[in-house]
């Protein structure tokens, strides 16, 4: 489940914390410190994109238009060319055929719904490590209460970089909630427009597909050239 | 119900199989009744037909799927009602402790265990009332721990209005699924 987890970026889910954790361990070094807080997850601008390109062609998808497009031969050249070519080929077959071949996808899309759960049903603690030693823990309810524990003789530059934190991390909690909610509002549309029993379930593994690659690309274009 | 379910769903797929852009003839569109099931707390999956004797459990490979969607949407249906109880009000509180490993927080009870000190706690009433609880004057609170609580409360004020936007945002999708034509 690596694109989920990379998705999720800092946030573990493990029953044995019991609740959702971002845990950031923070360098002395200036620049350390700022990629240790970014991560290596997608960045927001990429998960913003993915958001506006699902919303934008679920808003525009239709099952009429898009079997016209296959029937040309086109080529899937872009996610949202790929993903018309999938829906059109749920709205063509039976239904209990094409699940098949999307059951790797739809076992990472049954995860990304677990671990939102998750993310949803409990407070969160978000920790900052601070050379091997915890240097503050908030835990967050749902609704945005927060109790901090902080350690004694703390410095400023430790506030500074809990504050960060604590931001990053709701930020993509919160982000990642918007992306769900896109994705289930999106299934939704689709499979009301193709009319078939049961399609909003094979809608969805395609639509993470879409997700997939749209972030793929995304990370295309972040990567500077050597 | 839920064999008749299965017996629709296939020939349902059938018809899709022949004419996927064509509604069916009696008007009514049966994807909005399973997204209907999916999003009412009270329907259960047999409702759709998925868990019945009947209907072979690898029917559908996607069960699993509706099973995690369907826990979500309850999950996010159940924030939204607790939203409105918890909104009221908004707290912070700020901790200090010599020994961080030695501090547990007890999800059942919400508190901390160990060796841990309430040094600041703010409360922002949804009226705009604030209080803040330090203290007192000889047990001074650290100017840095200060700081640090000052900065929570900030991130908290942030995190609800964030919070409040995507909760919004979420309500709006849901609501908009239904009351299209």
């Amino acid at each position: 489940m690596d694109a989920v987890q990379a998705l999720l970026g800092a946030w573990t889910t493990t029953a044995s914390e019991g609740a959702p954790v971002w845990r950031r361990e923070l360098s002395s070094d200036q620049h350390a410190r700022h990629t240790a807080i970014d991560g290596p997850e997608p960045s927001p601008a990429s998960i913003e994109r993915v958001i506006e390109r699902l919303s934008r062609f679920a808003d525009g998808w239709s099952p009429t238009g898009y079997s016209r497009a296959k029937s040309l031969g086109a080529p899937a050249r872009t996610p949202e060319d790929a993903l018309a070519n999938a829906l059109d080929d749920i709205a063509a077959a039976q239904a209990k055929r094409l699940s098949d071949p999307l059951q790797t996808v739809q076992e990472e899309v049954v995860e990304f719904f677990r671990r939102m759960h998750d993310l949803m049903a409990h407070y969160a603690v978000i920790e900052t490590v601070s050379n091997g030693a915890v240097v503050a823990r908030t835990m967050v309810s749902w609704t945005g209460d927060f109790k901090s524990l902080w350690r004694t003789g703390l410095t400023a530059e430790e506030i500074r970089l809990h504050k960060r934190n604590v931001r990053a991390a709701l930020a993509r909690r919160a982000m990642l909630i918007r992306l769900m909610s896109v994705i289930g509002a999106s299934a939704a549309k689709i499979a009301l427009r193709l009319m078939t029993p049961g399609a909003q379930l094979l809608v969805l593994p395609a639509l993470w597909q879409f997700v997939r690659e749209v972030l793929k690309e995304a990370r295309r274009e972040e990567t500077p050239l050597s | 119900m839920s064999t008749n379910k299965k017996a629709s769903f296939e020939s349902a797929n059938d018809e899709a199989a022949k004419s996927p852009s064509v509604p069916p003839e009696s008007g009514v569109n049966p994807a909005i009744d399973e997204l209907r099931a999916l999003v009412l707390p009270s329907t259960s999956l047999a409702a759709m037909g998925f868990e019945t004797a009947a209907t072979p459990k690898d029917l559908l490979s996607g069960q699993t799927l509706g099973d995690a969607l369907k826990s979500f949407i309850r999950q996010l249906t159940d924030s939204l009602g607790q939203m409105a109880d918890n909104l009221s009000s908004l707290e912070v509180r700020t901790f200090a402790s010599n020994d961080l490993h030695q501090v547990r927080y007890d999800f059942a009870t919400r508190e901390f265990n160990g060796p841990v000190r309430l040094r600041a706690l703010t409360r922002i009433n949804l009226d705009g009332d604030m209080q803040v609880v330090v203290p007192e004057k000889d047990d001074q609170l650290d100017e840095m721990l200060w700081a640090a609580h000052v900065s929570m409360v900030k991130e908290a004020q942030a995190t609800r209005a964030q919070f409040i936007g995507s909760m919004t945002e979420m309500a709006m999708r849901l609501i908009g699924l239904f009351s299209r034509p």
